[in-house]
């Protein structure tokens, strides 16, 4: 998955407009990604990726480019 | 005969009040024991994260649940909104006075306050007197399935130390779950503030 197509996924979980992530976005650097918005960007890609994800991928989802690697 | 003497009387706990920013953290009394909280231990939406069965429990238990703490090693500390004092959460700490750990376990009962930070600013104050108070490292055993509690633990600078696979058995559903173990010594916690600081 292209970068592109996973700031719109993370957006969506930030329920953001798309702008406002930027390319080096870490975990909790704009207000709006939170424990809620979290929880909904790993039940987005879990979604995506049609099976739970497991422990060692969860934990290392930390930034945009995290969401990127994880769903290409 | 000699009278024997009295056993000396231990003093009263300490009871702890903190306030930050939109909260107040204080040891929780028997009289905190509420309808309320019964209700949350009854709501899988609250439960379900942390895996603990579902408990119809009334005040007189929970009266009695809040006595097993001694509030010097095993704390049980209510989170109240500092605008009407209403009771939102509540951490369970364990400390262990030889190793100089505090293990932590919250659970925010009142779902309208999810998502605000509430574990944020309030871990932080509880951070900040616990290790002026002797504490060397903090501990916290989130499931891995719990995104947000996960989520709190990363942005607070805890550090992953390991995952525990299949470390619990499910309380709903089948199979078992995988838990992390995050760590925070006192020194990371300083440059973490420093560093969020900046």
């Amino acid at each position: 998955m292209s970068l592109i197509a996973a700031k719109t996924l993370l957006a969506e979980a930030l329920q953001v407009d798309v702008s406002l992530i930027e390319d080096d976005l870490m975990l909790g650097g704009i207000d709006e990604w939170d424990s809620l918005a979290h929880m909904r960007l790993l039940t987005a890609i879990e979604e995506k990726l049609g099976v739970p994800l497991d422990a060692e991928t969860a934990a290392g989802i930390e930034s945009l480019a995290d969401v990127a690697r994880v769903l290409a | 005969m000699m009278r024997q003497p009295p056993p000396p009387r231990r003093p009263p706990p300490k009871m702890l009040r903190i306030d930050t920013e939109r909260f107040t953290l204080r040891s929780i009394v028997p009289g905190d024991a509420s309808e309320r909280w019964s209700l949350w231990l009854q709501d899988p939406d609250v439960m379900g994260p942390v895996n603990t069965e579902l408990r119809k429990l009334s005040v007189e238990d929970l009266k009695q649940y809040i006595l097993r703490f001694n509030q010097e090693t095993r704390l049980l500390i209510g989170v109240f909104d500092r605008t009407d004092r209403l009771f939102v959460g509540f951490y369970q700490i364990d400390l262990s006075p030889f190793h100089r750990t505090a293990k932590f376990n919250v659970i925010i009962g009142d779902k309208s306050y999810w998502g605000r930070k509430v574990v944020l600013e309030t871990r932080a104050a509880l951070l900040d007197h616990l290790f002026k108070s002797g504490t060397e490292k903090a501990i916290g055993s989130p499931l891995a399935r719990n995104f947000p509690a996960v989520f709190n633990y990363k942005a607070q600078g805890w550090r992953l130390e390991g995952i525990m696979k299949s470390q619990v058995r499910a309380n709903y559903g089948i199979g078992r779950l995988d838990q992390y173990e995050f760590g925070l010594l006192k020194d990371e916690w300083a440059a973490f503030k420093k560093k969020a600081a900046k």
